[in-house]
């Protein structure tokens, strides 16, 4: 899985990373900030996956800047499903305002830049990302990408606590790691929280 | 938004904002994390912001890089608390801010912070009287008030070194010394410890005994010293001196002598009559005289309190004025051969030094045994009816010398307290009370230390005893409704019952089981936070709710003195429609903090449905 996307982002830069319109965004990244992601979607599997709404917050060293994030909804995919409704709490009427996926993607995009993304999971939100980008670009996100849930497994087996069962839900993260879980479900809440879950484990060390 | 939901919105000063205005905060705010250890703010440089604790603990410490070697704990800060907002709006930090453990807070810019107190002027006049606090913290500047002479340390500033004398050094050249060094007192050394000869020593040493010129300097001096410790506050310098009625006292530093502070030398940092009013008490040779010296104490009181002068500090000057003058008073009736065989004590609230207006009067007599003093009781009478000419009221409950009941023979007196120990009912606990709190004020303290040792001995015996006297602090509900806001009575809210007594009783219990001998509820505190029976961050705790207590009492008193509604019967009673909100809110927190403290008496006494 990882190693796939490694390479397609090889060749995605091969291919685009000459281009005026998207150099910037496979210049490989020079500074010290990071941008936390998080997508509320209408399911987990990815090919069924619609995005509903993209949130993002930019974490410097020790700091999560919630004073500089982005936070936008979709307007409402076709198909809605109330399971997914039961979670993300975004009905319908709460999209209404939203705008075009490719907009909010392109918005997304604006906002990380060339920046590191840190994600729960992160690999299901690239692989959404990528579902939409690749048909409209042609190529995937093309940023280096962080998962605090691999961090957080290096983390206990450092510790050598892998005899412990482990439990790696969001919530028994956030527990573990002593963080308030920042409005939960809400894609910029959990995108806060998991920027914390990133600065804590890395003790605010880039 | 999502933040909103972890910045408690409730509390002072959020609560001032507008909707429109949080939003604003919410869409600055940043996250900051940090580790144990690490420091947040430095002192002296800038502070990124206000800054409120989500998680974790930050201490404020005196920087070490501004004062060299203090490192004094200033301020602990927790969940929902903030700090640094002062060093920002002044644009340096006096101290330094480090985690103390593990923590995340909310950080807003300077900049934004400055913009919400420009446009919400409630919110700003929060930060302004927050940085008037701060500034008497600081206590640089050098246009010295009264208040920032409240606080200002004995330091090298205020202190001279001390002149030490070899101890075989000859009367006559230890004159010469003083003399060629400008000095009225020097110090002659023993063993590790010091002896204080002063000028007045030489002259009685040699004009009124006939000393010859040649006797050491040691055979004169006075090896027991009345000392400070360098860092403490000037002012407790001086409440020394005018306790021990002297014009000096020894600098000393972990055992080690730094110098001397003199009197004249503190007054001239003193621009008030405190020790003005201490010495009109000290010269007064009539009763009248008194009277004027203690009209002069109400006046200081109240330029005390509007300067805001912490509670803690204006409770010890009273009291030291207090004790002068009753003592003096007692000089005044009591014939000098008598003196040392009597000892009278205050009780109650005079005998812990905690009125903050001048109270009631409780006090009691303990004599030696068989001392035959026919005169007595009608000195005694005239005592009381004295003092309560000079504007202490009689004591409703007759806790007075006037009252046979509380003159007694020490053997009487200890005895009595310990069939009040057995006994336990209410009367008896409530006169124990009272008793447990007394405090020498004139004659011979050595009768009143006898039985206070034999005292806290003896209830050692009685297991049954400590969990009874610990319930008493439960008997007054704390006045909170259950949603956690005040609950008001008609006649307003009772500060004594629901706030002050079960403090000061809850306390007094913990204080007696460990033996300890500070009378005062602030220093019983520090002493059990010392001993570890109390957390420290509850010890701070109910020290800042006790003083929110009694300052608020002391304002809504003087209100009403200058109202000139002087209802006794009102005394404790405070009307919340007098408050304004920050002054509500603290006092909500401190009622929460006596319910904490009545839980943790509760389980530690085991009182079962004493809530």
């Amino acid at each position: 899985m990882y190693i796939r996307r490694h390479i397609s982002r090889l060749r995605d830069r091969v291919a685009y990373g000459r281009q005026d319109k998207w150099r910037h965004l496979f210049a490989p990244y020079v500074g010290d900030e990071l941008v936390a992601l998080d997508m509320e979607t209408t399911s987990m599997d990815v090919k069924q996956a619609e995005i509903l709404s993209i949130g993002a917050v930019i974490i410097k060293a020790n700091r999560v800047k919630t004073s500089e994030q982005m936070q936008v909804t979709v307007n409402a995919p076709e198909r809605l499903p109330a399971e997914s409704v039961k979670v993300h709490m975004l009905r319908r009427i709460d999209l209404a305002d939203g705008m075009p996926v490719e907009q909010a993607i392109e918005s997304l995009l604006k906002f990380v830049g060339n920046r590191p993304l840190v994600g729960y999971y992160i690999a299901y939100d690239l692989a959404v990302l990528d579902k939409y980008m690749r048909p409209k670009l042609g190529f995937g996100m093309p940023n280096r990408s962080v998962d605090v849930v691999s961090l957080f497994r290096r983390r206990l087996a450092s510790r050598a606590m892998h005899d412990c069962e482990m439990r790696l839900g969001f919530e028994d993260i956030a527990e573990q790691l002593h963080i308030p879980v920042v409005g939960r479900h809400s894609a910029i809440g959990d995108a806060v929280t998991t920027a914390l879950m990133y600065v804590k484990m890395k003790g605010g060390r880039s | 938004m999502s933040l909103l939901q972890n910045i408690n919105t409730q509390i002072v000063p959020f609560s001032l904002l507008t909707q429109g205005e949080l939003d604003y905060l919410v869409a600055h705010v940043d996250i900051g994390y940090f580790q144990k250890g690490e420091t947040i703010i430095v002192g002296g440089g800038e502070s990124e912001g206000l800054h409120l604790i989500i998680k974790g603990y930050v201490c404020e410490l005196e920087s070490p890089s501004l004062q060299p070697g203090q490192t004094h704990t200033l301020v602990h800060y927790g969940p929902e608390d903030y700090f640094g907002a002062w060093s920002a709006i002044r644009g340096k930090a006096l101290h330094d801010f480090i985690a103390d453990e593990e923590t995340i807070c909310y950080i807003l810019p300077a900049k934004n912070l400055l913009e919400l107190i420009h446009r919400n002027s409630a919110f700003g006049d929060y930060f302004n009287n927050l940085s008037l606090q701060q500034d008497l913290l600081e206590n640089k500047s050098h246009d010295l008030n009264m208040t920032e002479f409240m606080l200002a340390k004995v330091d090298a500033s205020c202190m001279r070194d001390a002149l030490v004398l070899e101890p075989d050094c000859d009367l006559q050249q230890a004159t010469r010394c003083m003399r060629e060094q400008r000095m009225d007192s020097a110090l002659v050394p023993r063993g590790k410890r010091y002896g204080m000869v002063t000028r007045t020593d030489l002259l009685d040493a040699i004009v009124l005994e006939n000393q010859p010129l040649s006797t050491p300097v040691k055979a004169i001096a006075n090896y027991r010293l009345v000392t400070v410790e360098a860092g403490d506050y000037l002012f407790n310098a001086l409440v020394r001196m005018t306790m021990h009625e002297i014009d000096r006292v020894v600098v000393m530093a972990k055992g080690e002598l730094r110098g001397v502070v003199e009197l004249a030398e503190a007054l001239s940092f003193f621009s008030s009559h405190s020790h003005v009013v201490g010495m009109r008490i000290e010269r007064a040779s009539s009763v009248d005289e008194l009277r004027a010296a203690a009209d002069d104490m109400e006046a200081l009181i109240r330029s005390l309190h509007t300067q805001g002068v912490k509670t803690r500090f204006l409770m010890d000057l009273l009291a030291a004025l207090n004790k002068r003058l009753m003592a003096k008073l007692f000089h005044l009736l009591v014939p000098e051969d008598i003196m040392p065989h009597v000892c009278l004590v205050v009780m109650g609230s005079e005998g812990r030094g905690e009125q903050i207006t001048k109270t009631d009067q409780d006090n009691g007599l303990i004599m030696r045994d068989a001392l035959d003093w026919p005169q007595g009781p009608e000195i005694l009478q005239e005592y009381s009816r004295i003092l309560q000419e000079i504007g202490f009221p009689a004591c409703p409950g007759n806790v007075m010398v006037s009252n046979p009941f509380w003159v007694q023979p020490i053997s009487e007196w200890t005895k009595r307290m310990q069939d009040w120990v057995v006994s336990g009912d209410e009367d008896s606990l409530m006169k124990l009370a009272i008793a447990v709190d007394a405090a020498p004020v004139a004659g011979n303290p050595a009768l009143y230390k006898t039985s206070r040792n034999w005292f806290l001995k003896e209830i050692q015996q009685h297991k049954r005893f400590l969990p009874a006297f610990a319930k008493v602090a439960m008997v007054f509900d704390t006045p909170l409704t259950l949603l956690g806001g005040i609950r008001e009575r008609s006649n307003g809210v009772d500060l004594k019952r629901g706030g002050i007594f079960p403090i000061v009783q809850g306390v007094r219990t913990l204080a007696l089981q460990y033996q300890i001998s500070a009378n005062n509820t602030f220093a019983r505190i520090d002493a059990l936070v010392e001993m570890g029976v109390l957390p420290q961050r509850m010890g701070g705790e109910l020290q800042e709710a006790f003083s929110v207590f009694h300052w608020l009492r002391v304002k809504a008193e003087l209100a009403r003195q200058a109202k000139s509604l002087a209802s006794p019967m009102l005394l404790n009673m405070i009307d919340l429609n007098d408050l304004d909100r920050l002054e509500k809110d603290t006092l909500r927190q401190s009622f929460h903090v006596v319910k904490e403290f009545k839980k943790h008496l509760a389980l530690r006494y085991q009182l079962g449905g004493g809530l």
